[in-house]
C-alpha cells in the first residue's frame, strides 16, 4: 500500500516515459529481427516484405517530426484544462497512474472505435490498415494525423484531475503495450490471459479484411472493453490482412498520404455537398457501398 | 451491446475507477499525522529533539530536517504542503508524536518568487534518513514571534524581510498539538 501511495514528482514520470518509449524502441527492433529470421526461414521473405517494412519506419520517422512539431501544442492544451477546468487534483502516485492507465485504456478504445467509423479519421488510421503483412514493423505504420485524435478522448482525463504526465505516461503504455501485438509468431496464449488481455490472435483479428471480422477488437491493452460493448470476434480462420482496394505500393510518401490522397479524390469527385459531408463523417463502408451501387 | 448502452456503461466504468482513484486521498489524510490549517490555544508539551536558543529577537538553529523538497513558486507551496501530507512513506518512519514541522526556503531567486523549499521534520523523529537530509545552522531573526497565528498574519510577517540584505533561508515552524494539529507558529529569517 506504501509504494502505490509513494509520491512521485513530474521529473519521475518524465523519466519513466522517456525510459519506456526509448527502450520499448529497441525491444520492437529485435522482436523484428527475430520475425525476420522466422520469415526467411518459411522462405516468406520477399522484396515487397522488405519494402513494406522499411516504408512503416518512415511512416514513424514522419510521425516523429510531426509529434515534435505540435507537441508543444497539445501538451499545451492539457495543461490549460487540467490548471483551469480539474474538478480535483489526483496524487502523483503508481496508484493514480494505474488508475490513468485503465481510464486511458478505455478512452483508447473508444477513440479506436471512432477512427473506424468516421471517414476523416479513417483516412490517417487506414494507412496502419493498409499493409498486406503482419509483424513488429506494421506497429509503427502511422498515418499523417494519428496524433490528432487522441487529445479530444484523452482530454476528460485532465478534468477528471489526472496530471497532464500521468496521462502521456499512460498513454504511452497504452501504445507501446499494442507493438508487440503486431505479430503471427505467438499464435494464441493461455486461456485467462486471452480472456483479459489484448493478445496477438485478438489483434490478427481486428487487421484482417475477412468479413466477419471487420470492425472488431478495438482494444488497446484490456480486450474486454470488446467483449463488453460487442464489438469482439475471436480468431477462427486464417486471417488476410489489408485494405480494400490494396495499397499496391511500398513507396513510403504514397503510404503515408494514401488515406487523405483518396479522401481528397472522393470529395472532388462527389455529386454534391451533402455526400461530401457523409465522406467525412460516415463510416468507410459507406463510400465503398456508394461506388458499389455505382458500378 | 448498442452504442447509447456501451456509452453509459463507459461513463460508469469511469465514475468507478475515478473513485478508486479519489480514495486515496481519503486514505493517505488518515494516515498523514500533519494538519496544515487551523490553529488552537494549547502548545506543545512534548521534547525538543534539537538545540534551540531563545530570545525575543533571535533564535540559534542546529538541526538536520528530513521531508519533502522541491524547487518551486513560492504561490505554489499549498502544492508541496499536499505533497509532504499525502507521503504515508515519510510519516510511517516516525518514531515518535511530532511537535513541530519546519518549512524551510533557501536559493531564492531575485525576485524571490521562487526557491528550494523542503518540508519536514527533525531527523531525530525519523527511524532512517531515506528522505533527503536539509541542515538548519545558524542565528536566524525572528520575523513573526512564536504564537497563535492565522495564515494571513504569517502571510503579512513576510513583508517585514529587508530585502537591502542578502537572504540566506526563511524557516517557518508550525508547532503541533496533542492531534496534530497546528498550535502555533513563528517565521525565522537568516541573512548573509
Amino acid at each position: 500500500m506504501e509504494l502505490l501511495t509513494l509520491p512521485l514528482s513530474t521529473d519521475d514520470i518524465w523519466w519513466i516515459e522517456t525510459f519506456i518509449d526509448d527502450w520499448f524502441l529497441v525491444i520492437a527492433l529485435a522482436l523484428f529481427v527475430v520475425e525476420l529470421i522466422r520469415y526467411a526461414v518459411k522462405k516468406e521473405f520477399t522484396r515487397g516484405l522488405l519494402g513494406d517494412s522499411v516504408a512503416n519506419f518512415v511512416t514513424l520517422a514522419a510521425f516523429i517530426l510531426l509529434i515534435a512539431l505540435v507537441t508543444a501544442t497539445y501538451a499545451g492544451i492539457f495543461f490549460y484544462v487540467y490548471e483551469n477546468f480539474r474538478i480535483v487534483e489526483l496524487p502523483l502516485t503508481p496508484w493514480t497512474i494505474l488508475c490513468c492507465i485503465v481510464l486511458a485504456d478505455l478512452a483508447y478504445y473508444w477513440e479506436h472505435r471512432f477512427l473506424h467509423k468516421n471517414g476523416f479519421a479513417w483516412a490517417t488510421h487506414t494507412v496502419h490498415h493498409s499493409s498486406p503483412h503482419f509483424n513488429i514493423s506494421v506497429a509503427y505504420r502511422h498515418g499523417p494525423l494519428d496524433w490528432l485524435f487522441p487529445l479530444f478522448f484523452h482530454l476528460p482525463l485532465a478534468v477528471l484531475g489526472f496530471n497532464p504526465f500521468i496521462i502521456f505516461l499512460s498513454e504511452v503504455i497504452v501504445q507501446v503495450y499494442q507493438t508487440l501485438l503486431h505479430t503471427e509468431t505467438v499464435k494464441k496464449l493461455p486461456r485467462p490471459i486471452e480472456a483479459v488481455f489484448n493478445t496477438p490472435s485478438h489483434h490478427r483479428v481486428h487487421h484482417a479484411t475477412n468479413k466477419q471480422y471487420l470492425d472488431k477488437n478495438y482494444a488497446g491493452i484490456f480486450i474486454i472493453w470488446d467483449r463488453m460493448f460487442g464489438t469482439f470476434a475471436k480468431e477462427e480462420e486464417k486471417v488476410r490482412y489489408g485494405v480494400f482496394p490494396r495499397l499496391n505500393s511500398v513507396n513510403p510518401v504514397k503510404v503515408f498520404f494514401s488515406g487523405y490522397a483518396k479522401l481528397a479524390s472522393q470529395l472532388w469527385q462527389a455529386p454534391n455537398w451533402s455526400y461530401r459531408w457523409k465522406l467525412l463523417v460516415k463510416p468507410p463502408i459507406w463510400a465503398w457501398q456508394q461506388e458499389q451501387m455505382k458500378k | 451491446m448498442k452504442l447509447i448502452g456501451s456509452l453509459i456503461t463507459t461513463t460508469v466504468i469511469v465514475g468507478l475507477v475515478w473513485s478508486v482513484a479519489y480514495a486515496q486521498i481519503d486514505l493517505t489524510k488518515e494516515d498523514s499525522n500533519v494538519v496544515k490549517n487551523p490553529p488552537a490555544t494549547q502548545e506543545s508539551k512534548l521534547p525538543e529533539a534539537t538545540t534551540l536558543a531563545v530570545s525575543d529577537s533571535q533564535k540559534q538553529l542546529k538541526l538536520n530536517i528530513s521531508g519533502v523538497s522541491d524547487r518551486i513558486l513560492l504561490a505554489d507551496i499549498d502544492e508541496l504542503w499536499q505533497t509532504f501530507n499525502n507521503s504515508a512513506l515519510l510519516h510511517g518512519k516516525l518514531v515518535k508524536q511530532p511537535n513541530k514541522v519546519y518549512v524551510y526556503y533557501r536559493n531564492f531567486e531575485q525576485d524571490y518568487l521562487s526557491a528550494d523549499v523542503s518540508i519536514g521534520y527533525a531527523d531525530s523523529l525519523l527511524s532512517d534518513s531515506s528522505f533527503p537530509l536539509k541542515r538548519l545552522d545558524g542565528s536566524f531573526a525572528t520575523l513573526l514571534k512564536r504564537g497563535s497565528h492565522t495564515t494571513s498574519e504569517l502571510a503579512k510577517a513576510w513583508q517585514k524581510i529587508d530585502y537591502r540584505q542578502p537572504v540566506a533561508s526563511i524557516v517557518e515552524i508550525h508547532y503541533l498539538g496533542d492531534h496534530s494539529q497546528s498550535v502555533a507558529s513563528e517565521l525565522l529569517i537568516q541573512y548573509r
